[in-house]
């Protein structure tokens, strides 16, 4: 019984990922119909058909990276979010908890402070989201003796997260008011409108190999949910499978936030509504977050880049959309099967 | 009793009321020999024809020297407006302040000038008006030899470029103009940011999208639909800004400014010529876009550019650099 | 066979228990007494390597416990808690089925068909297996806790250890359990509990152990051990054991207090 009900959704959401991928292609400001997309396919394979180099570069160069982008990213935010819920036995944490989004922040307005190149500005990022992680396990190893070793991450995932906030301000403050304090900003709120494809070789590769790493670690993560002294009487080693899931959630989010900027919210809902889909059971309920979250991610980013001529950045997008979505669905489904 | 009567004509002696350019009537001494500017824009615009008279320029953030221009700029000391009391440590008899004309919210000024008893003058920095900025400063502070040599020198420029404006009808071109890195940060038009293009009657292709007047992150296919025929990619501190990034990229190749080679790199040194600040730096960028758009001859040009960093930056540029303005 | 020499446990500096010397025997139902806090929990959780000893040795048939790797105590020792919510629901097959994590053979300890069906084996020992799918957390307190016995029987232990589990029981569940713990010794299981109810100790064990002041204070057979001064003794407080004959005609022995 449970197994097909997991097996079908899974098929649904693999079909509506595709459909809505395609029909993402055929969105924006720039008008490309359906005929011009199956024009440009052919185009592909039978080098008699050629269309206007414009659709080309519209179609592979501007909208296929970022809506490749927008799924992997908001993939990874749902997962890491779903994972960090999971382990910390709370359903108010979000993949930033331990203080990655911050770190990656402050790398990434050092970078722009620096006028750095934009792969600089990725990888420093990148570099500083995972190093605010190392911080806090750093932390948590010597302050945690004496604490329990869930809260004792959590809190100096705080710590460290008000420190790099508090780095963030000061850069802002130091930062010429006329281009790099914008630039700044601009990164912080979220957006994918400079993805191009070079980009995305990392943060596919590391979101894939963890989506697979982490759902088959869902199961453990499940036996984690009773509490560290009674996984451990059933032979889970707890911090090294702690350390080991916090390692790969960390590289993803770091990978994730490192090319869109700071994107909230999902994250944190979105294992929420997987978890109305499918239950809480992780080995489940982590892949098809990933999904959920994937083509939440992408509708609100091809929301951003069609409405306006203007670019309204994704985090801000995310969540104006993101909160009435959420009530409707709080209202619609019920917690007391 | 005598001493009343030295405190009224001391009074008296050191003060006159007059009228800024903002229609405010202010009182301010009758010699004035220390004065501090409000902010880089003004700063700037003040060096040439009041040096000697300026305790300090104003901060600019992440600064370091300034090139192609007077070192005596450079050695300047910087007082930051924001700290009172480094103002009020510098003394100066008079805060001038540069506004425009779309601007008439002066509270920032009248607070400033309330908290250190300082009168602060406002002067106008909108890019047609210049000269008679000159003239103003010229009866307010005296140096009025250098003030009216540069009052005339800008009111030719305003005349040679009306003329050729209409000689040669309004350039239809469609012009994009972009700042930072990625090449989608751009101003709209209508701001004090644009008012080259503005003056210039050209065609910014960026419509009034924000009300505030500040800058605009735009959509890549938002640049496709617009295909400009220019892009004016302003300076990023660095090496490299968006001129490089939008001719080495795939995105941008079949936009039509690339395809006609019409990218440019919005020159820089010692201050932006569109923008950065929004000053007396501007007008060189009018001598060259009248140049691009308003077959102004080139050599024409570049002696009026060079004689502008003479009079306005007191340097002396090279033909060497003046070539190097424009890579 | 668990053997503790000279076993010191606790928190901290100071050991809630020092010296302890005890045999534990597979096919024996071994019951803990004593007042709260008197370090029965504390005992068990050393056994489980969940504390570290502060003192003294564990041996399981002869070799140190510490020297086996977490998977290998779970593979010797269980351990029962007692039944509490857990916040995210599960079925019940899947908390039965997390005790066959160690037999897993899948990568990162998938569990493959072997593993249910042995799963649903544990199950139908204790005859909760029409509870299979049923939501953890919808399920009454007795049958909570005869799921978590069932995830460690999945265990294929030898011992099992329960920390009071019929502390928040109403009596016919309690029996329930005790009868069930019956049931695993005499299937060959070491089965170690605590419990507050020496009368539950005096039907069921055939060993109990008294804690008191940081000792064993007393240990052997119930019948022996189990007596109006011992307990008096042990609770600070007058508890008399008195004889009574049930319907059948068996003789019971009965805990009242004066």
């Amino acid at each position: 019984m449970h197994k097909k009900a997991t097996i079908s959704t899974f098929m649904l959401l693999a079909i509506l990922s595709v459909l809505i991928i395609s029909f993402s292609l055929i969105l924006g400001r720039y008008s490309i119909s359906i005929k011009d997309l199956w024009l440009f396919i052919q185009s592909c394979f039978n080098a008699d058909i050629k269309v206007q180099p414009q659709i080309k570069t519209i179609l592979i160069d501007i909208r296929l990276p970022r809506i490749i982008a927008a799924f992997l990213v908001g993939g990874t935010l749902s997962i890491t979010g779903a994972t960090y819920q999971g382990m910390f036995r709370n359903p108010m944490v979000s993949p930033s908890i331990l203080g990655v989004s911050s770190g990656a922040g402050f790398g990434a307005a050092l970078a722009i402070l620096l006028a750095l190149s934009p792969f600089m500005m990725q990888t420093l990022s990148f570099a500083f989201g995972i190093g605010a992680v190392i911080a806090v396990y750093a932390i948590s190893l010597v302050t945690g003796k004496k604490h329990e070793k869930c809260l004792t991450l959590i809190l100096s995932g705080m710590i460290v997260a008000t420190v790099f906030a508090a780095l963030i301000s000061m850069l802002k403050y130091v930062a010429d008011p006329n281009d790099t304090l914008p630039s700044i900003v601009y990164w912080l709120m979220g957006g994918l409108s400079d993805i191009e494809m070079p980009d995305l070789f990392f943060i596919a590769i590391v979101s894939i190999v963890g989506l697979i790493l982490l759902s088959i670690s869902g199961w453990k993560l499940d036996m984690l949910s009773f509490g560290d002294e009674e996984a451990r009487t059933m032979g889970i080693h707890v911090e090294r499978f702690r350390f080991l899931v916090i390692s790969i959630a960390t590289l993803m989010t770091a990978s994730a936030v490192s090319i869109s900027g700071i994107i909230g919210w999902v994250g944190l809902v979105i294992p929420h509504i997987s978890r109305m889909l499918t239950g809480s059971k992780n080995a489940v309920l982590l892949p098809t977050s990933f999904f959920i979250g994937g083509i939440f991610l992408l509708i609100v980013d091809d929301f951003s880049r069609t409405v306006v001529s203007m670019e309204i950045p994704l985090g801000i997008t995310t969540s104006l959309i993101g909160a009435p979505f959420f009530i409707f669905i709080l209202i619609k489904s019920s917690n007391k099967h | 009793m005598i001493s009343i009567l030295f405190i009224c004509v001391g009074l008296n002696l050191s003060a006159k009321t007059i009228t800024d350019m903002a229609g405010r009537s202010i009182d301010i001494p009758d010699n004035i020999e220390r004065i501090l500017p409000y902010d880089v824009k003004t700063s700037i615009l003040l060096f040439s024809v009041a040096y000697d008279k300026m305790v300090a320029k104003s901060l600019l953030p992440g600064s370091k020297q300034l090139m192609l221009i007077s070192d005596k700029y450079n050695k300047m000391v910087e007082v930051d407006m924001k700290n009172i009391e480094s103002v009020l440590a510098s003394n100066p008899q008079i805060i001038i302040a540069g506004a425009y004309n779309s601007d008439n919210n002066y509270e920032y000024f009248e607070k400033i000038q309330k908290r250190t008893h300082i009168p602060v003058v406002i002067i106008d920095l909108s890019i047609d008006r210049l000269d008679k900025t000159y003239a103003f400063l010229g009866t307010l502070i005296g140096n009025k030899k250098q003030c009216s040599e540069r009052a005339l020198f800008l009111q030719n420029i305003y005349n040679n470029t009306k003329k050729l404006i209409t000689k040669n009808s309004t350039n239809q071109a469609n012009v994009y103009y972009t700042l930072g890195l990625s090449g989608l940060l751009t101003d709209p038009s209508g701001s004090k940011h644009t008012e080259v293009l503005d003056y210039l009657k050209l065609n910014n292709v960026a419509k009034v999208l924000i009300p505030t007047g500040g800058h605009a992150n735009v959509n890549m296919e938002q640049i496709f639909i617009w295909n400009p025929d220019y892009i004016f990619a302003a300076g990023y501190k660095g090496d490299k800004n968006a001129y490089t990034t939008i001719l080495s990229s795939n995105k941008w190749k079949t936009i039509s400014a690339v395809k006609k080679k019409n990218v440019y790199k919005v020159p820089s040194k010692p201050f932006g010529w569109f923008d950065h600040p929004p000053s007396i730096n501007r007008i060189p960028g009018i001598l060259w876009l009248s140049q691009l758009f308003y077959k102004n001859s080139k050599d024409e040009t570049r002696k009026q550019i060079i004689e502008f960093y003479k009079l306005f930056y007191k340097y002396k540029l090279t033909e060497k650099e003046y070539k190097l303005l424009f890579e | 066979m668990i053997e503790l020499r000279e076993l010191s446990c606790g928190y901290g500096k100071k050991p809630i228990l020092s010296g302890v010397n005890l045999i534990i025997n597979k096919g024996e139902l071994t019951c803990v007494l004593g007042k709260n806090g008197s370090g029965k929990t504390t005992l068990f959780k050393t056994i489980l390597g969940l504390l570290p000893s502060m003192g003294g040795n564990i041996l399981y048939d002869g070799k140190i416990l510490t020297s086996y790797s977490g998977k290998g105590v779970a593979r010797l020792i269980s351990y029962v808690p007692q039944a509490h919510g857990t916040p995210f629901p599960f079925t019940v097959l899947d908390v039965v089925l997390m005790g066959q994590y160690i037999h897993t053979s899948g990568m990162f300890g998938k569990p493959q068909r072997q593993n249910i069906e042995k799963a649903i084996k544990c199950m139908e020992v204790l005859g909760i297996e029409s509870l299979m799918y049923k939501n953890i957390s919808k399920i009454s307190g007795g049958e909570k806790q005869m799921v978590f016995i069932a995830r460690a029987i999945a265990q294929e232990p030898s011992f099992i250890i329960m920390d009071e589990p019929t502390a928040n029981l109403d009596m016919g569940n309690s029996i329930k359990v005790m009868k069930v713990a019956q049931l695993l010794k005499q299937k060959g299981y070491g089965v170690i509990m605590n419990t507050h109810m020496p009368d539950q100790a005096l039907q069921f064990a055939d060993k109990v152990i008294m804690l008191k002041n940081g000792k064993i204070s007393n240990i052997g057979d119930p019948q022996q051990v189990l007596k109006s001064n011992t307990l008096t003794d042990l609770y600070n407080t007058p508890i008399e054991i008195i004889e009574g004959f049930t319907s059948n005609g068996k003789s019971r022995k009965l805990l009242v207090t004066l």
